[in-house]
């Protein structure tokens, strides 16, 4: 009977133990999925961005305010993304624990390398850019690998109970990236952490072809590997980061300044760069109007894409690994026609 | 608006634009901070300017700047952020400076409670808490200046909040202001207070249309007699995913009582509707009733607005306003505005 009531008592301790479940906001989906994949069964997870629609322009609604207000952990891209609407909802929640410089406050743009950080005087005629670089960068999947292992520390420390099973979760998640971008066999034969510092150094193939293990890539590398220099044009300066990691070369995009509606005279411009560069595709996301794209299309005979530009955005993008499969694979599959 | 320029000076500066290293280049050093890391307060200018044509308003100029307003912002400490808006405008053909509101926010007491202390503006409905310049109008409804003034009810007092712990929005505010030179609560006892009491609850309808639903009371001295207030005010918004299609339905509806012996209960109310029917094009229909307290004087108001924002930052519009009421003859007016911000980037309030 003691041995009993032992036994239960430990059980109980252990069910209080593990009950505690982080509450957390996160500003876009693919932050969203980062923090339920690392988090699991531990971690409820509200997201202010869902669906098809512009993280730039969301409004404080007080529903986020009454969820950032029981929440323990703000996920946010930073790099002024959620300038709108991050310090109205924060305040707006009576919520301590989430003000900027607190642990349960996160803008993973602090952890990742920053791209196009404009260098001289920032001024709005440049249009609405960043000053602190380009926001987009959960569009890379070396930064989401970044994200996952970072954000597995910090939940850690908001909840220490169960941080041995976020750092594992996030382990688990870069192997199925390294796997997905490079290839299995390559990624347990070399290892991932390896394979992403050659690629960041632009020496991937070279470096695989010392180890003769160039014949294993496979996954997005070696899908977009033909397109390699690929000319592109996209609406928004949001697919730096996949560009850059894939090696499209974007030449232009069809908003003449960020944030700013494409004009008939820019769109004339973009139309003869295409014409004059060499440009293959246009990419664009699902909440802007595809007149512009369309009109440029018929114009040049160049194919436009509409595809998410975060997770959640069209169908079959559910989580991360996938959004970058949707991606890959229409980007590959149009180039190659 | 836009100058032509010859696609290959495009593609050269897109190309300078785009030359980047083209991977991370390894780890990265550590970075700095991805938000605003000066402690100098934010600061925004918003420069309102106008012409009226059609029926003048006395005393006014066929153009001129309306208002500009200073915004301050910045946090104090960890524990408290102060703001303040700071008005220059033209009055009567006169230049007055004016504190429109100036206060210390505590939002981390924890337990869902905050607390605002200053010169504020008084949680009546929700259109009161706006600036001017935040409207989807020009000039604050009838409905609340008949009762609150011609820019609603602005003083020094304290406000405190209660955000629920729950899943649906509910918060409750009660505040105590020195208000004391409206139409409706004035005193020449600085001692005396009015109390107002504003509960507003949200409801969300699927990711693209929600609604905010709001109740207001409010009691405080009208000379030697107590006046009251008590109102409901009501937003709705449509916004889809796309870029560039939105909607608005705001309406707020108030009862009066001066408390003065003799002296009716006053009703005023008024609807809007904002339809952004192509990108940055917005057509904004309003109706507008106010009976004004102590007397028996009733206007209505019907006005037409059509906006282009062409940023989040500028702004024309045009504004058709008809006017009828049993102390004047029927007036129509037709405003033009040019509206600009610079500075801090303004918050995208619900």
């Amino acid at each position: 009977m003691k041995r009993l009531i032992c036994a239960l008592t430990v059980a109980a301790c252990t069910c209080i133990v593990h009950a505690k479940t982080l509450n957390v906001i996160a500003t876009v989906e693919s932050l969203g999925s980062i923090v339920k994949t690392v988090g699991g069964s531990h971690v409820n997870v509200t997201t202010l961005v869902v669906g098809a629609r512009d993280p730039h322009r969301i409004e404080a609604k007080p529903s986020y305010m009454s969820a950032a207000g029981r929440a323990d952990l703000w996920v946010g891209i930073g790099l002024d993304l959620e300038i709108g609407y991050e310090e109205p909802i924060i305040s707006g929640s009576a919520n301590g624990r989430l003000r900027p410089g607190s642990l349960g406050n996160v803008h993973v743009g602090d952890w990742v390398p920053v791209r196009e950080k404009p260098t001289g005087e920032v001024t709005r005629a440049m249009g609405d850019i960043h000053p602190f670089g380009n926001p987009h960068v959960w569009l890379d999947p070396y930064n989401m690998r970044i994200i996952a292992v970072r954000l597995a520390d910090r939940m850690a420390e908001l909840d220490p109970q169960d941080g041995a099973e976020f750092k594992s979760n996030a382990k688990s998640f870069a192997a199925r990236l390294d796997k997905a971008m490079f290839g299995d066999a390559l990624a347990v034969k070399i290892g991932g952490d390896k394979l992403w510092e050659w690629d960041n150094q632009d020496q991937l193939i070279e470096k695989l072809r010392e180890a003769k293990a160039e014949n294993l890539l496979s996954g997005w590398c070696q899908k977009m590997r033909p397109f390699w220099k690929t000319k592109v044009v996209t609406y928004h300066r949001s697919w730096t980061y996949f560009a850059a990691r894939f090696g499209l070369n974007v030449v232009g995009e069809l908003e003449p300044k960020p944030g700013i509606d494409p004009t008939p005279a820019h769109v004339a411009t973009i139309i003869k760069l295409i014409q004059d560069s060499g440009v293959k595709l246009i990419l664009q996301e699902p909440f802007y109007s595809t007149r512009n794209a369309q009109f440029v299309s018929q114009r040049t005979g160049v194919p436009y894409l509409v595809l998410p530009g975060n997770v959640g955005q069209s169908p079959g993008a559910d989580d991360v690994i996938a959004l970058f499969d949707v991606l890959v694979n229409n980007i590959s599959g149009a180039l190659r026609k | 608006m836009y100058a032509l320029i010859p696609a290959s000076a495009i593609a050269a500066a897109l190309a300078r634009a785009h030359a980047q290293d083209s991977k991370g280049g390894g780890e990265p050093p550590p970075p700095p901070p991805t938000q605003g890391s000066s402690s100098n307060p934010g600061i925004s200018l918003v420069f309102n300017m106008g012409a009226d044509l059609g029926d003048k308003v006395d005393g006014q100029r066929t153009a001129d700047f309306r208002e500009i307003e200073f915004g301050f912002a910045s946090d104090v400490d960890p524990h408290l952020k102060a703001q303040a808006f700071i008005s220059v405008a033209k009055e009567n053909g006169e230049t007055v400076v004016d504190v429109e509101e100036a206060f210390g926010q505590y939002s981390n007491f924890g337990h869902g409670l905050s607390a605002k202390f200053g010169k504020i503006k008084g949680a009546i409905g929700r259109t009161n808490r706006n600036h001017e310049d935040q409207l989807e109008y020009l000039h604050f409804p009838f409905a609340i200046q008949d009762i609150l003034g011609d820019e609603g009810l602005r003083a020094v007092g304290g406000s405190i909040s209660y955000l629920f712990p729950t899943k649906q929005f509910h918060e409750l505010t009660f505040e105590m202001v020195d208000a004391d030179d409206g139409p409706l609560f004035k005193s020449s006892d600085a001692d005396t207070m009015v109390s107002i009491a504003h509960y507003r609850t949200f409801f969300d309808f699927g990711q693209d249309l929600s609604a905010q639903l709001g109740a207001t009371y409010a009691n405080g001295p009208n000379m030697q007699n107590r006046a009251s207030l008590y109102g409901f005010d009501y937003v709705m918004k449509w916004h889809p995913g796309r870029v560039g299609r939105s909607a608005m339905l705001e309406s707020e509806a108030y009862w009066s009582d001066p408390g003065s012996p003799g002296s009716d209960k006053k009703f005023g109310a008024f609807a809007a509707l904002t339809y952004e029917f192509m990108p940055r094009w917005f057509a904004t229909f309003k109706a507008d009733y106010g009976e004004i307290p102590e007397t028996t004087n009733v206007h209505r108001q019907f006005s037409g607005v059509l906006t282009y924002k062409l940023t989040e930052f500028e702004h024309w519009r045009i504004q058709w306003d008809h006017v009828t009421s049993n102390f004047d003859s029927a007036k129509n007016y037709l405003s033009l505005q040019f509206q600009f911000l610079i500075g801090k980037h303004p918050a995208h309030k619900y």
